[in-house]
């Protein structure tokens, strides 16, 4: 008989997982109270131009929402803005770092870190990118932004996903973006972080940026309660 | 592995019905109940797993794979010396459960998966022991291959081939004298950018390819050593076919129409240059069984020439 028995031993184990995931928490589809678009078009006394973005691209990364502008003179743009929302993230089908995506449109990493963000919002950092392809030169800030948070570094996006999913059942984010295109210096390409040109990029992103996070955050779903 | 006879006990129709009969009643209700129980478990991984197949063209593969899986587990039957092992069939079941509710909770695909390969393994290795799973290597290798991979380990793996691939590809266009620009995975041709959508995606049909390798080794070689190399030739293989991809979209675009970069025709031209990918690991494989009988095939000859003389 407990020979027998001891044959449900399988079903007993299979049945507590049954048991366990029957009280899992739904995962929410977090629709951003407005569009992207809605996010301000005016940053560091310049006015946007709204870029469209191809339907395959847009597959391809998988967006919810996005709003992309161009600002400054046609032929010589002095920055780029993206906001790029995600109402939900599976695991599996999360948001495309730019680390792996700049390289893949042919950018170079020249330098790479994580600075505080430029609004002064306790614990929050942003990265700041120095690239480079051919013969141009580039500035990108970017981040993670959503849930309350405002983060840089992907692999503390990634657990705060996973906690987040599990705990609050929510994953909605928003990948924000600010390129600054670098001209050419008198000695050529700029070579260096200390160059008065980096300088004058980063001083324009920072401005941009500090301005930049509270703007998306007002077009972002409320943060969840701690 | 030349697919063995199957030995008995086996997993023919009319043999399983024999043994089902045999049972006790409350033996075959456990039966009955773990099966009920595996499927209300996993359920949602394997709707989730065979949405993917279906829909995702870099894990297509595994709607060959699961039915050849199930054939290959058929065919090989039990093992001779299979006996259960309870306790660790236990234990790797309830490794599975933990899996799939931790995977639930961070709703982590992959994991959800394999969780449900996992349990699998661990009813085997209970009814039948680690010699019965070890015997059905080729089947639960071919599905876990079947998994799909996260996006973000793939492309980690996958970009840096896929860029070698597109260097490949534009090399050859310049070879036939068309202007290209290459930056990262974007080519430019006169009037025309392509693969920008795809500029952060990794290597095309890698995992497809690397699957076909360990299908064929198995089938078709007998020693490990040339079925690993067949298996590891198989990413220089992808990289070579993407690489001709991109020159081939690259030439008909310029040279037949724009829309040869888009749609239904992009990706008929991917399945064309997959099934090349197909033939070219065929032609390995073959080549791979050849030097494995060569020197089997030259004592022979030894031999009879030593008998003649």
């Amino acid at each position: 008989m407990i020979q027998s028995l001891k044959n449900f031993a399988p079903a007993l184990v299979l049945l507590t997982g049954v048991s366990l995931i029957s009280g899992v928490r739904e995962q929410y589809t977090m629709k951003s109270p407005v569009p992207m678009k809605a996010v301000q078009s005016h940053f560091a006394n310049e006015n946007g131009k709204d870029i469209v973005i191809g339907d395959e691209e847009r597959r391809i990364a998988g967006m919810s929402d996005y709003s992309m502008r161009v600002f400054g003179a046609d032929s010589s743009p002095a920055f780029t803005v993206y906001v790029g929302y995600y109402e939900r993230q599976v695991q599996g089908k999360t948001i495309h770092s730019p680390k792996n995506c700049l390289p893949g449109a042919g950018w170079d990493i020249l330098t790479s870190a994580r600075i505080p963000a430029p609004s002064g919002t306790a614990s929050a950092t942003v990265n700041r990118v120095l690239l480079s392809n051919k013969g141009s030169r580039a500035l990108v800030y970017y981040w993670y932004q959503g849930r309350g948070r405002i983060e840089a570094s992907e692999y503390v996006v990634k657990w705060n996903l996973l906690r987040d999913a599990a705990v609050l059942g929510r994953t909605e984010e928003a990948l924000v973006r600010i390129v600054v295109p670098l001209p050419r210096g008198e000695r050529g390409v700029v070579q260096s972080n200390s160059d008065p040109i980096v300088l004058r990029a980063d001083s324009l992103a920072r401005t941009v940026a500090a301005e930049l996070e509270g703007a998306v955050q007002r077009v972002l779903p409320k943060a969840p309660s701690a | 592995m030349t697919i063995p006879a199957p030995t008995t006990p086996s997993l023919a129709p009319s043999d399983l019905l024999a043994t089902v009969r045999r049972l006790a009643p409350i033996e075959l209700a456990a039966y009955a109940l773990t099966g009920v129980m595996f499927v209300l478990l996993f359920a949602k991984p394997a709707t989730l797993m065979f949405d993917a197949w279906w829909n995702d063209p870099n894990s297509g593969h595994g709607l060959l794979l699961a039915p050849l899986s199930l054939w290959f587990a058929y065919k090989s039957g039990i093992a001779k010396d299979a006996r259960p092992q309870p306790v660790l069939g236990i234990a790797i079941l309830a490794l599975a459960v933990v899996s799939r509710y931790a995977a639930d909770l961070a709703a982590e695909l992959f994991i959800m998966r394999g969780s449900m390969l996992l349990a699998l393994a661990g009813l085997v290795v209970w009814y039948g022991g680690i010699r019965q799973l070890l015997h059905w290597w080729l089947p639960f290798v071919l599905t876990a291959l079947s998994i799909p991979i996260p996006e973000v380990i793939l492309n980690t793996v996958a970009l840096p081939l896929q860029f070698t691939a597109s260097k490949i590809g534009a090399s050859l266009l310049a070879w036939r004298k068309i202007p290209v620009l290459l930056t990262g995975n974007v080519i430019r041709i006169p009037g025309q950018e392509l693969f920008v959508a795809e500029a952060c995606s990794g290597l095309r049909s890698l995992t497809a390819l690397i699957s076909l390798g360990v299908l064929l080794g198995a089938l078709f070689l007998k020693h490990w050593p040339t079925r690993l190399l067949l298996v590891a030739i198989t990413i220089p293989i992808a990289i070579l076919i993407n690489g001709f991809r991109v020159f081939l979209t690259g030439f008909l675009v310029l040279f037949v129409s724009p829309e040869m970069g888009q749609g239904f025709m992009h990706t008929g031209e991917g399945m064309v240059t997959f099934g090349g990918a197909f033939l070219l690991t065929g032609l390995v494989t073959w080549m791979f069984g050849y030097l494995e009988r060569l020197p089997s095939f030259l004592r022979g000859r030894t031999d009879n020439s030593v008998s003649v003389a």
